[in-house]
């Protein structure tokens, strides 16, 4: 039994029920239906296997209201549905044949159809769309198509949420009162009147196009349906007047002639007036009730209330994060906004205030791009209570409960932007909590990192602001890590050194101060990566493509690995895995490498060539789980990669074997995390297991999770709903023996990218051997020679030679 | 919530606070300013402070005994009764009476207030340098001569009672045990200390200093013994005859010692040399607390009983007396508290004002339950302006404030709102060059030089070309390159001085 959750709901509009006491809202592969008074999920509809992309709520007659729960809902798997939403059942099941974007339904009782955009994939850089209308009753299209729309392929690349680098997708809007249905393509806004039933062919649904200036973004009708709103990426709001009156109620003009007039002044409309407010992209725009309010938000993150009469504004400033979608309720004075941090809003547009707040698991910091190299932490456990801490955008830390699938709780100082937490780490008690924050630079002023200790004095209160750090390094910090037993921190920097922060004791005023105890560099490399083993005597830090060890008690150096044959890789994670003397080192370049090292005799025990993701080490011991992506990044020399399939690898090793005991695939797993739970009462009846086993939490690069048992020999028959989600795909258990005979079948994805640099499981390398050397030197120049530590190094005597001959091969040339 | 959050001013940039070098000890004894620095014609070879409140004190030097008085440390009486050159001027411990010895070997006594010479003991044939009053009785003083004796007086009848003949050399200092009446230790220049009981006529023990012997002084507990001689200082413990500790600390001779006395904190040691040095020794481990310089070879030094006034005489005839301003203003505070004390405390009426204000300044108790009220925070003009998204202007604001921390907390406040470039563009030629003047103090600064250098360099991209248009701008950019150049130059010649100290560190290592 697994569990799954974190949904982003801002992705789609979410859709009232028409009582206005439910709120239903796409939250991926699913429908969640969620109480407007408290907050929580009541229901789920599930039976699309693929994302959900537009919800629309039947509607009836005022005495109806109450009783009539049904929702059309469609979505990419091709299929339309309709369900009844407090029972959560399915009723009907409409295959269109296409991929569907967006879909509206027109609101007069006596007909029945669907509009629908869909998308068919071709084979020029893309895709195209088409407007389709769809007849319920008889379940077909009618012939033609309504408009043709052209999508670009990047529009499709929603991993950036926050930052809007793509624009929406294009939706269809429809009026309130139900007799026009329009949508904002980029260069015009088509305005179509809703059809007699008995229509046979698009060709005949009358239909109007304005023109506006500039690249749309949103449009919306008002409830008299005599002004249509449309927003474009400048921030400017155009409204015009009487749309198609001409086209649609004046007999002298039929639809072929005004279509044959594509200049401006030829829009079918009265008048044409303009709001700028915005200076960045606006994202939604609503009507209130009345008509006589229009509601804009955009990136500003600042929603504003026009007054069309005299263009006059209201403002709620310091929202903090884009807007996605404004939503009206059947209370005509409360709109619902979706925000990109994951976040449904009821604000209540007489008091201006926030009746009530609904946060999701917040999505994934994004760093800057010139900072895209930056390993930054995507989720940390917080020890005692269950919930896992969440570091995002604004300087806030989200703490959120996994098994409940509930925002817990966030810890903010101020509310500032352009500002990330890239780092997290707690203490074992989780009394401390130490965060790194980045601040991003405006033309290569004031941008750092700040170090900053927070103590929680008591359980009910969340963490509170103990010592803040500003530039605690010259550059940005690459790595936290935090002592498993006693009050230390240690940062890494991009200036080449690490820092060892310890708590001391003020006697006289019997407080606690954090200060900088030690310092150390080494080989003046870059440092991307630190870790504690379990029991504290030893600090694992990464310096480029070494490995040092240290003793972080005495900070005195103990030792340096270095991976044979690796100059130009870089180290970027380390782990220890506890109870038994390895440690993981997964390094990133050209040539990616998941390295374990048995300290005890401080040789490489096994690697792979495989680019990770991310590493986890089981905290009962024995067992590591790794996030491998099956296609490696290619760098250039910007640094940014240019290809990434969407499917990873979730892969479960011992470390004394470099056969893994199981591989997962996981759909969108790139980009994503994992975690090991350890084996609470809590987690084992979350996901119905008994074992005292640690579970694993895996998030994919939307943020939905899955926990489930990794141990457990029947756990990965995968569950419907797991599939449902496409979290994990085809989770078979790969035994030893499969592994072995898939790895000769070279079409198996999931597998062919372990290609075994070492199939030497048992016998260890030393690192300095001599035949290995010479090997080295006979394809590295002699300059990579001496790349290495000098306690590594054998005597000059045994590579003399070598340099020497190199010099003649020099000179031959 | 995080919901539409009001707006958080902008405050002052929070710097950490540079770790004070200063121990509590320092601290204490930097509090003491000095109120008088008084010129002698002679050397201070004596000075004495008045066991009674208001502590006044007997200066020696040259010819003559001056009293100062404690409190405003001016001179109150001036003895000059002396043939010769006066010594050891000093108080009887009520405060009654002072006494003096002299180079002719007489020693006098004389009234503390109407100056008149009570008793002249004569005896000694030599100066007499060292003379004190038992404390126990008041009725004898023991005193120390150039002609190697040691004698116990009976002041009353102006009689030697006790002669004592075993020093072989000068006898110049001496103490009181305060533990046991009627023991007393001298010490000589023939490099022995010898104790005396006054009930006997020969010595009870002796400790070898190997210096001539400057000064001796008793612990309060009268089993340990301090004596200073040559440049060191010895502590005895006395009943076993041992040294516990010898401190080094001084180049020159030790010529004076003085315990505080514990009612401040636990008593100090303060050892004054010919170096110039007073040092202040805590006397559990016997370290170095603080150290002050003076001005010249110190002869003389004393403290007052209650630690609040410290005065020091030097052989260039210095006078310092510094005294702590804390204890200054205690004294007026308590002054001023007694004269309002007899005032009555007026009756609040309807018809005052005040009396609608009674209980406002009421602090709750700890079992209260306390509303908080919603404090509305105080905004400085930039943040209005802030608020208005002028961000050239909240940037002229806050360097018209001249506050370093302000403009700071600025333009970070500026770069988060990513509108650092478009302030900078907009300056006009004068608010350039406040700006830049701005730059020219604090760009140097390493508080803040991490985020103004690269501010400047913006500043140089975004308006090189209004430079040429004026020629005190001109100016203003050369004057922050002078400062840029000053600053490279610091820092070359400290790397180059840390360069040298690593090779010493790494000889020193090895």
């Amino acid at each position: 039994m697994a569990l799954r959750g974190g949904s982003f709901f801002a992705d789609k509009q979410p859709s009232f029920s028409c009582d206005g006491r439910f709120l239903l809202v796409c939250t991926g592969c699913t429908v969640s239906v969620l109480s407007v008074a408290t907050g929580l999920r009541v229901a789920e509809l599930q039976g699309h296997t693929d994302r959900v992309t537009s919800i629309v709520v039947v509607k009836g007659l005022e005495e109806a209201k109450s009783v009539l729960t049904h929702a059309w809902t469609s979505s990419w798997d091709k299929t339309i549905r309709l369900w009844n939403f407090t029972t959560a059942t399915q009723i009907t099941v409409i295959d269109v044949g296409y991929k569907v974007v967006s879909m509206v339904r027109e609101q007069h009782e006596t007909l029945s159809s669907l509009y629908t955009t869909v998308i068919r994939k071709t084979e020029f850089r893309g895709y195209t769309g088409r407007v389709l209308l769809l007849h319920i009753a008889s379940q077909k299209t009618v012939e033609g198509h309504l408009a043709k729309v052209c999508f670009l392929r990047s529009l499709f690349c929603f991993a950036k949420f926050s930052t809007f680098q793509t624009s929406l997708p294009r939706v269809l809007v429809a009026s309130r009162k139900g007799s026009f249905v329009g949508m904002a393509d980029s260069a015009k806004v088509w305005v179509w009147k809703v059809p007699a039933p008995s229509v046979g062919y698009c060709s005949e649904v009358q239909a109007t196009v304005l023109h506006p200036w500039q690249p749309l973004t949103v449009m919306a009708f008002d409830p008299t349906e005599t002004l249509v709103a449309a927003a474009d990426r400048r921030g400017l709001i155009t409204v015009w007047k009487n749309v198609g009156e001409r086209t649609f109620y004046s007999s002298d003009y039929r639809r072929g002639k005004s279509d044959s007039g594509r200049a401006d002044a030829n829009d079918d409309a009265e008048s044409r007036t303009t709001y700028h407010w915005h200076h960045k992209e606006v994202a939604c725009l609503s009507f209130t009730a009345d008509g006589s309010y229009l509601l804009s938000g955009g990136r500003e993150a600042v929603f504003v209330m026009w007054h069309l009469e005299t263009g006059n504004q209201r403002f709620l400033p310091r929202l903090g994060t884009p807007f996605r979608y404004i939503t009206s309720a059947p209370d005509p004075s409360v709109f619902v906004l979706s925000m990109a941090d994951n976040s449904l809003r009821f604000l209540n547009i007489g008091s201006m205030r926030m009746d009530r707040v609904i946060f999701g698991i917040k999505p994934y910091v994004t760093c800057p791009d010139t900072l895209e190299w930056l390993n930054v932490t995507k989720v940390a456990l917080h020890h005692v209570h269950g919930t896992v801490a969440v570091p995002t955008a604004n300087l806030i830390v989200q703490f959120y409960d996994v098994l409940l699938d509930k925002h817990a709780n966030q810890v903010c100082q101020i509310l500032k932007y352009n500002t990330v937490v890239t780092h997290v780490a707690f203490s074992v008690d989780a009394s401390v909590m130490v965060t790194v924050d980045l601040r991003v630079a405006e033309a290569g002023v004031g941008g750092g990192s700040f170090l900053k200790f927070w103590t929680k004095s008591s359980e009910h209160i969340p963490y509170t602001l103990h010592t803040s750090v500003d530039s605690p390094h010259g550059g940005e910090v690459l790595a936290l890590a935090y002592h498993p037993s006693k009050n230390i921190a240690v940062t890494c920097s991009r200036a080449n050194d690490f820092k060892l922060w310890v708590q001391t004791k003020n006697e006289s005023k019997d407080t606690h101060n954090w200060r900088c105890s030690a310092t150390g560099s080494y080989k003046q490399k870059r440092m991307h990566a630190a870790a504690f083993s379990h029991d504290g005597t030893l600090l694992a830090v990464a310096a480029e493509e070494l490995i040092t060890l240290w003793n972080p008690l005495s900070n005195t150096l103990v030792c340096v690995l270095s991976i044979p044959g690796a100059f130009h890789e870089v180290v970027g994670m380390l782990s220890f895995v506890p109870k038994c003397p390895y440690l993981i080192s997964a390094s990133f370049g050209k040539q990616p490498q998941l390295t374990v090292w048995n300290l005890s005799t401080l040789s490489v025990w096994w690697s792979y060539q495989v680019e990770v993701e991310g590493i986890t080490v089981d905290p009962n011991g024995g067992h590591f789980a790794v996030l491998a992506s099956s296609h490696t990044k290619r760098y250039h020399k910007g640094g940014a990669e240019v290809k990434r399939n969407g499917t990873a690898q979730v892969c479960l090793f011992k470390p004394e074997s470099p056969l893994p005991t199981s591989v997962w695939n996981f759909k969108d797993g790139i980009g994503g995390a994992l975690l090991f739970l350890p084996p609470t009462e809590e987690v084992n009846k979350a996901i119905n297991a008994s074992s005292s086993e640690s579970k694993l939490l895996i998030l994919n690069k939307h943020r939905e999770y899955v926990i489930f048992d990794p141990y457990s020999e029947s756990n990965p028959k995968p569950a419907s709903k797991i599939a449902a989600n496409a979290a994990i795909e085809d989770g078979k258990l790969i035994s030893f023996s499969i592994y072995l005979s898939l790895t000769l079948e070279p079409s198996f994805t999931a597998l062919d990218t372990f290609n075994a640099m070492y199939l030497t499981t048992n016998t260890s390398k030393p690192i300095a051997q001599h035949d290995q050397l010479s090997k080295i030197t006979s394809t590295q120049p002699w300059g990579d020679l001496l790349n290495a530590p000098s306690h590594v190094l054998p005597s000059l005597t045994d590579i003399g030679q070598q340099i020497l001959e190199s010099f003649l091969q020099k000179k031959a040339q | 919530m995080e919901a539409a959050s009001s707006y958080v001013p902008v405050g002052k940039k929070q710097l950490p606070k540079s770790r004070n070098p200063l121990t509590a000890d320092s601290k204490f004894w930097r509090r003491f300013k000095s109120r008088i620095v008084d010129e002698q014609k002679f050397a201070v070879t004596c000075v004495d402070f008045c066991p009674v409140f208001p502590h006044d004190f007997v200066v020696t030097a040259s010819t003559r005994v001056v009293v100062y008085d404690g409190a405003s440390c001016q001179v109150k009486k001036t003895i000059s009764r002396f043939t010769d050159l006066a010594y050891s001027g000093s108080f009887r411990p009520d405060g009654q009476l002072i006494m003096a010895g002299g180079e002719t070997g007489l020693i006098q006594i004389f009234d503390a207030n109407s100056r008149i010479t009570l008793r002249q003991l004569k005896g000694h044939s030599r100066a007499v340098r060292w003379v004190r009053y038992s404390e126990s009785d008041k009725l004898h003083v023991l005193s120390g001569s150039d002609d190697n004796s040691v004698r116990w007086w009976d002041v009353a009848s102006e009689e030697a009672v006790v002669k004592f003949q075993e020093h072989t050399d000068y006898v110049r200092c001496g103490s009181y045990n305060p533990a046991s009446p009627g023991i007393w230790v001298t010490g000589s220049y023939d490099h022995t200390v010898r104790m005396w009981d006054t009930r006997t006529a020969k010595s009870v023990s002796l400790l070898q200093h190997d210096k001539p012997l400057e000064d001796v002084l008793f612990f309060p507990s009268g089993s340990l013994l301090a004596t200073a001689g040559g440049n060191m200082v010895k502590i005895w413990d006395v009943v076993a005859g041992k040294v516990l500790t010898v401190l080094g600390n001084h180049q020159k001779t030790v010529k004076k010692l003085k315990l505080t006395t514990p009612s401040e904190s636990e008593s100090r040691l303060l050892t004054a040399s010919l170096d110039g040095l007073l040092k202040v020794f805590d006397i559990e481990d016997f370290k170095v607390v603080h150290a002050a310089k003076y001005p010249g070879p110190i002869l003389a030094m004393d403290v007052s009983p209650s630690c609040t006034s410290l005065a020091v005489g030097t052989a260039s005839g210095l006078l310092s007396v510094r005294q702590r301003k804390s204890v200054i203003s205690e004294e007026r505070a308590t002054q001023a508290l007694e004269v309002s004390g007899q005032e009555q405390k007026q009756v609040l009426r309807p018809s005052n004002f005040r009396y609608f204000l009674r209980g406002a300044a009421e602090k709750a108790s700890d079992d209260d339950y306390v509303l908080g009220s919603t404090k509305r925070a105080l905004r400085q003009e930039h943040d209005w302006l802030l608020l208005k998204f002028r961000y050239k202007d909240a940037l002229l604001a806050a360097l018209n404030t001249k506050d370093p921390t302000v403009v700071v907390a600025v333009i970070e406040e500026l770069v988060a709102r990513k509108g650092l470039v478009q302030a900078f563009s907009n300056l006009e030629v004068g608010e350039l060059e406040i700006l830049l003047a701005f730059l020219t103090k604090h760009v140097a600064s390493p508080k803040y030089s991490r985020l103004l250098v690269p501010a400047a360099h913006s500043v140089f991209d975004t308006c090189a070309t209004s430079f040429a248009a004026s020629q005190s701008l001109k100016q203003q950019v050369t004057k922050l390159k002078y400062a840029v150049e000053e600053e490279v130059r610091l820092q070359e010649s400290l790397q180059s001085f840390q360069g040298m100290l690593q090779t010493l560190v790494q000889a020193a290592v090895h």
